[in-house]
């Protein structure tokens, strides 16, 4: 609903609240951002899959399965977020993803690995680029875990 | 008297209202059974998008293989396709240094030196490369070799400079162990690479 309460008369209140600006643009953002990501995979599931071993964690014998799932859910869920169907799911979704990959991407910090996270296509892997995915990663994880405290806390009162 | 408040105002005192008839112990049942459901959820749409992956990769001309394999294991299995009893394409008194430096490598375009390799993906070679540069993907490298092959050969006694996307990229120093493996013995990489070539503010060309 996109944090816009309704008024006794059934009118949308967002003029009162700037939350429900912030929603908005927040659910457009990372729903765009997802729908680009996970299109741009789609096609290129080998390049991706080079992307992932590439933070040594996944086993070899899952990499091509994830390689070829996480673009399809990355897509849905910005469809979700888009579309504004199932807000609250698609929001989940998306912090969790965003925190696990958060973790994928520690992980290769602390070891020192360079990785090319493969985030919007495939590139040349380096610890500067790592940094900037995380900073883009927790701005996705404080985005998506707001997104999803506003839908539920709505539900909570329906 | 009753006081018409603006919609706004209404709403947060309807909220305020529901925040003290709902104990802290109610919400955080509802949260707990939200999250539980919410978590259900994501792991339904998982299923469902694994489904939708693997129905793509099945219908794709050029499918992943659900076995995982290494770019290096890749490349290796490609040259042993390729390879034949090598004739190595040495020549004699040659001192074509394994790798090359910017000012190295730009003398080498600019005066023909020899053929020059692009090992990144084929897509960032349609959009733009070092001049005269042919393409001969790390990724793709058994389709590349093939088509190159007649050019190759009809140059090999010419050098071969090999470039990726940047000094930490590998795919040039694979193709370049490739070509090695191939009989291809003067073979170089700019170690830079295309990062290097760009941040120098050097000529580029696209594929027309």
């Amino acid at each position: 609903m996109d944090g816009c309460w309704k008024a006794e008369r059934g009118k949308p209140v967002t003029c009162c609240r700037p939350a429900g600006w912030l929603f908005f643009a927040l659910r457009f953002l990372l729903g765009g951002i997802f729908l680009y990501s996970g299109i741009l995979k789609v096609s290129a599931s080998l390049p991706f899959a080079d992307s992932i071993a590439s933070f040594q964690v996944v086993p070899y014998g899952a990499i091509s399965l994830v390689a070829l799932g996480l673009p399809p859910l990355e897509i849905l869920l910005g469809a979700m977020l888009v579309s504004r169907w199932r807000v609250r799911e698609g929001s989940f979704g998306v912090f969790l993803l965003s925190v696990i990959f958060g973790l994928a991407l520690s992980q290769a910090l602390v070891r020192g690995i360079q990785v090319d996270c493969g985030c919007f296509g495939s590139g040349e892997p380096s610890t500067l680029k790592t940094c900037l995915a995380f900073g883009r990663d927790i701005f996705l994880i404080a985005a998506s875990g707001w997104l999803y405290a506003s839908s539920a806390a709505e539900q909570e009162h329906l | 008297m009753s006081i018409s408040l603006p919609p706004c105002e209404r709403w947060s005192a309807t909220k305020l209202s529901d925040r003290t008839l709902a104990t802290p112990e109610k919400r955080f049942l509802i949260r707990s059974h939200l999250i539980k459901k919410d978590f259900l959820f994501f792991i339904v749409i998982t299923i469902a998008a694994l489904a939708i992956g693997l129905s793509i990769n099945f219908f794709r001309g050029k499918s992943l293989p659900l076995a995982y394999v290494s770019k290096e294991v890749r490349l290796e299995q490609a040259v042993k396709k390729l390879s034949q009893p090598s004739n190595p394409s040495q020549a004699p008194g040659t001192t074509l240094p394994v790798v090359l430096t910017l000012a190295e490598f730009s003398d080498f375009v600019e005066n023909r030196r020899g053929i020059v390799l692009d090992a990144r993906y084929r897509i960032d070679h349609q959009l733009a490369h070092v001049p005269g540069a042919l393409s001969l993907p790390r990724d793709e490298f058994s389709d590349g070799y093939a088509s190159l092959k007649s050019k190759l050969q009809a140059n090999r006694s010419q050098p071969i400079a090999i470039y990726c996307d940047g000094k930490d990229c590998v795919d040039s120093k694979l193709v370049q162990k490739a070509l090695w493996d191939l009989g291809y013995k003067q073979v170089a990489v700019f170690k830079g690479g295309w990062s290097e070539w760009t941040a120098a503010g050097k000529r580029k060309e696209a594929n027309r």
